[in-house]
């Protein structure tokens, strides 16, 4: 009886503090852009709709939808950089969404470098696989649903009065800890990556990659538009970066656009 | 038909062309001949003969001959052909005086009849004595009556400098004409002659003799290396005509009046001209990083086809290079433009006038590019150098920097070629499909980069769930004391009650004690039941220590084990002296405990 109250509790409070939130917006002004927008592009119009979707944006909003479709604009606009620029963005609010990951995978195709990755250690892909699979709002609930799920565990293993009882409280409270720990931590890392993104998306249809920070420097090799590349460093305006195949070197930023 | 019609029609006119043709005979010798001189009858029938009868010569000598010959013609025009044999009966003859003569008809007979030449009237005749002095021998020439000589302009220069050749013919002979003239070979040397061109002829004196000159070429010579290099002689066969004069001393009375003239005759002279050596000097050193070889003196021309440019449009970068030189050899200079531009083949277009002085003109390089990125770049500058032979150095020079701007490619990159490169095959197959549609409905909007995780809600949730949990096991503090004091302690201080009550037995038994012992042992066991199962000492019976015992999976065995070592210790206890093992007891007591404690 007490455990529903504190969560009625717990939800209520929950619902109040979202719905405040929205309340904040000028919802429906915002609606009406987004429709306007959408509009354009079944019309045809998409740099009407660009324009429409980057205001939106300019809001101070976003929301994996509307970086999707910016990105569908961009890509009829024969933008192939802005357009995976903008599922990549799309793709940090909604890991697993299969429309964008096909979408990107089809601006991908579009793009002229075919750079051949480095094989990783599977364990790695692994755990980026599972991190992805929510962003890190959903990793943040996730880790509230194992913390409640520990301490049910915890209860569980205080208060029953069999051995068989405490012994399934211990295991699935330590479970959930697990999990809840882990939670916290891919919801924490999502958050940083897409706050601090060190990632990348080259915008020139050629940008050249040089040796050293100075326009100056010798050509490395050259990147085409739509190429994703990593950044290490930055110095003056110009990023130290790393390709996919592990080439290293320095690109100017106004070549570039971080996701 | 009519094919066959056209055929036989073809066939006549070729047998029509080739038999309906009409024989001729007739007699071909020269009108006048000189005295003592062997001369040439010929007698000629486009006829196979039957037979020919030589005509009558009279006084003229007959020395050789008849020499039978026979040439046969063929021509074939407009689509007819025609083709003729001619007999050829020749003689040699002589006539030793003056006068004329007459040589007879001769006959042939051809397919049965006959054919004669007209008589045919020939002169003898004293050849005239020349007026003309002279010192040449009769039939030849002097040896410096015709030479050939090769003139440079400069026996020393640089490398890529040019050097003028001229080929003169000095004559005072007669000249008639050139029959093969063997140009030298200019090893080490890259050749340009100068043609079209008129030389007069002039009169000059070279070694004390007149002659008339006459410039028969000119050469640049561009040396291509370095070091003593020979132009090397240069052949010449050259026809002379010559006026051999008649011997005086034959002549008769006759010889004035008649006027025997001198013979003409052509005679044949080599001529070669002597070799000339040039010394090549070698460029000097210090040559400028953009030097390929350009010597003369030159200026320089850049010029961009658009100041502004679409990305992947192509635009033109043309150099010029105009002036006088080695302009032929010079090879396009490298230009570098910037690494997203890609630069296709050369184009070149020239225009030179060569003349004794050089060659000038100009040389034009266009540079088609495309330019892949949008951006501002500057094309250039450029450099060219140059050595310049008479002032003896190198020259740079260079043309302004372009700027260029690129904008963004309007087509979005379908001119690009890089799509078609390194596709795989599943690629291929996205490259075909079309992206899905955008998404509708609500557009979900949040504050950018607004999180949950760390958020003061979050930790509100959190915090607030810790305490409900806290406050949850606060107030159930005292069942849990309880649980913790009646099962748990109880349950593990069991085992260590009962092995401490067994240690005390084990001693009563060694003392010899039975009472105590079997007071200790029944104690031991009662308690350890007791704890175990959670019921006070007061309230066990055999029934509800089987019942719960058997709840908790003891097996009925060890169960019925353990309440008879129970009853046992019970009867040994009130009478003494039964023959009942302690020690047996004691073991038995250990294994069910020991057994009990893994499954309670």
């Amino acid at each position: 009886m007490k455990h529903t109250k504190a969560i009625l509790l717990i939800l209520l409070l929950v619902g109040g503090v979202f719905s405040l939130s929205a309340k904040e917006l000028t919802q429906a002004e915002q609606v009406e852009i987004w429709n306007s927008a959408n509009d354009a592009y079944g019309k045809g119009a998409y740099d009407e709709a660009i324009v429409a979707y980057d205001s939106l944006l300019a809001s101070g909003y976003e929301s994996a939808k509307l970086y999707y479709n910016l990105g569908n604009a961009y890509f009829k606009n024969n933008r192939i950089g802005k357009a995976i620029l903008n599922y990549n963005r799309a793709l940090q609010l909604a890991p697993s969404s299969e429309d964008i990951q096909y979408n990107l995978q089809v601006a991908n195709a579009h793009t002229v470098n075919r750079i051949d990755a480095v094989p990783e250690f599977f364990l790695t892909t692994w755990f980026r696989s599972l991190r992805t699979m929510f962003n890190s709002n959903g990793w943040a609930v996730l880790s509230l649903i194992f913390l409640g799920i520990t301490l049910a565990g915890a209860m569980v293993y205080l208060l029953s009065g069999t051995v068989r009882g405490r012994k399934i409280g211990f295991s699935a409270g330590v479970i959930a800890l697990i999990l809840f720990i882990f939670a916290v931590f891919f919801s924490i890392r999502q958050k940083n990556l897409k706050v601090d993104s060190s990632e990348a998306i080259v915008m020139s249809s050629a940008a050249p990659v040089k040796s050293s920070p100075d326009s100056n420097g010798t050509d490395l090799f050259i990147l085409n538009e739509g190429a994703k590349v990593t950044i290490l460093d930055n110095l003056n305006g110009w990023y130290e970066i790393v390709i996919a195949s592990g080439n290293k070197g320095w690109i100017s930023g106004e070549y570039v656009e971080i996701i | 038909m009519r094919r066959i019609l056209l055929l036989i029609i073809a066939i006549f006119g070729f047998c029509a062309g080739t038999w309906g043709q009409e024989v001729s005979f007739s007699i071909d010798a020269p009108r006048v001949a000189v005295i003592n001189q062997y001369f040439k009858v010929e007698f000629t029938v486009n006829e196979a003969p039957d037979s020919f009868e030589a005509p009558d010569f009279g006084e003229l000598e007959v020395v050789a001959g008849p020499i039978e010959s026979q040439a046969t013609s063929f021509s074939f025009i407009n689509g007819k052909s025609t083709s003729s044999v001619s007999y050829i009966y020749t003689y040699g003859v002589i006539g030793h005086k003056e006068g004329t003569y007459t040589i007879q008809p001769a006959k042939v007979v051809v397919k049965g009849k006959e054919y004669r030449t007209q008589p045919y009237p020939i002169e003898i005749a004293k050849e005239r004595t020349s007026r003309q002095s002279s010192g040449k021998q009769q039939g030849g020439i002097a040896p410096d009556d015709v030479l050939l000589r090769l003139s440079v302009d400069k026996r020393e220069v640089y490398k890529g400098e040019p050097v003028l050749v001229t080929v003169k013919l000095y004559d005072r002979a007669g000249v008639a004409g050139i029959r093969d003239a063997k140009e030298p070979s200019f090893n080490g040397f890259w050749k340009q002659q100068l043609d079209g061109q008129n030389f007069p002829s002039q009169r000059e004196t070279f070694n004390g003799k007149v002659y008339e000159t006459q410039v028969l070429t000119q050469y640049l010579l561009f040396p291509q290396k370095s070091g003593t290099l020979e132009i090397e002689q240069m052949d010449m066969n050259v026809v002379v005509r010559v006026r051999i004069e008649q011997d005086p001393i034959g002549g008769g009375i006759w010889d004035g009046l008649l006027g025997g003239g001198p013979i003409i005759q052509d005679i044949d002279k080599h001529l070669s001209s002597s070799p000339i050596k040039i010394n090549v000097k070698e460029l000097p050193a210090g040559a400028p990083a953009s030097f390929n070889g350009a010597v003369g003196q030159f200026a320089l021309e850049g010029e961009l086809s658009a100041s502004q440019l679409n990305a992947n449009s192509s635009g033109t970068f043309m150099l010029r290079i105009t002036g006088s030189g080695n302009l032929p050899l010079l090879n396009a200079p490298k230009i570098e433009l910037p690494g997203t531009f890609d630069l296709y083949d050369v184009k070149t277009t020239d225009k030179y006038n060569t003349s004794s002085a050089g060659i000038t003109g100009y040389k034009q390089y266009e540079y088609p590019f495309i330019a892949r990125a949008e951006g501002q770049y500057e094309i250039g500058p450029f450099e060219f150098s140059y050595f310049d032979p008479k002032e003896g150095r190198y020259k740079t020079i260079s043309t302004s920097a372009f700027p260029l701007e690129v904008l963004r490619d309007i087509s979005g990159g379908a001119n690009s070629p890089g799509i078609v490169s390194g596709v795989t095959k599943e690629e291929l197959k996205i490259l075909g499909k079309d992206i899905h549609f955008i998404k509708v409905g609500a557009p979900q909007l949040e504050k950018t980069d607004s999180f949950f995780i760390g958020s003061w809600l979050y930790i509100l949730i959190l915090v607030l769930m810790m305490v409900i949990c806290a406050g949850t096991l606060f107030y159930l503090q005292k069942r849990i004391k309880e649980l913790r004091d009646t099962v748990r302690v109880k349950n593990k201080r069991a085992n260590k009650v009962a092995s401490r009550r067994l240690k005390q037995a084990q001693q009563y038994m060694h003392n010899g004690k039975e009472s105590d012992f079997y007071e200790e042992m029944m104690r031991a066991l009662t308690g350890y039941v007791s704890d175990k199962l959670n019921i006070p000492i007061a309230d066990l019976s055999k029934e509800n220590i089987r019942n719960e015992l058997l709840q908790r999976g003891i097996s009925e065995n060890d169960v019925t084990g353990l309440l008879q070592i129970i009853s046992d210790c019970e009867f040994a206890r009130y009478s003494p002296g039964a023959s009942i093992q302690m020690n047996n007891i004691y073991q038995s007591a250990l294994d069910l405990i020991g057994r009990f404690e893994n499954k309670l």
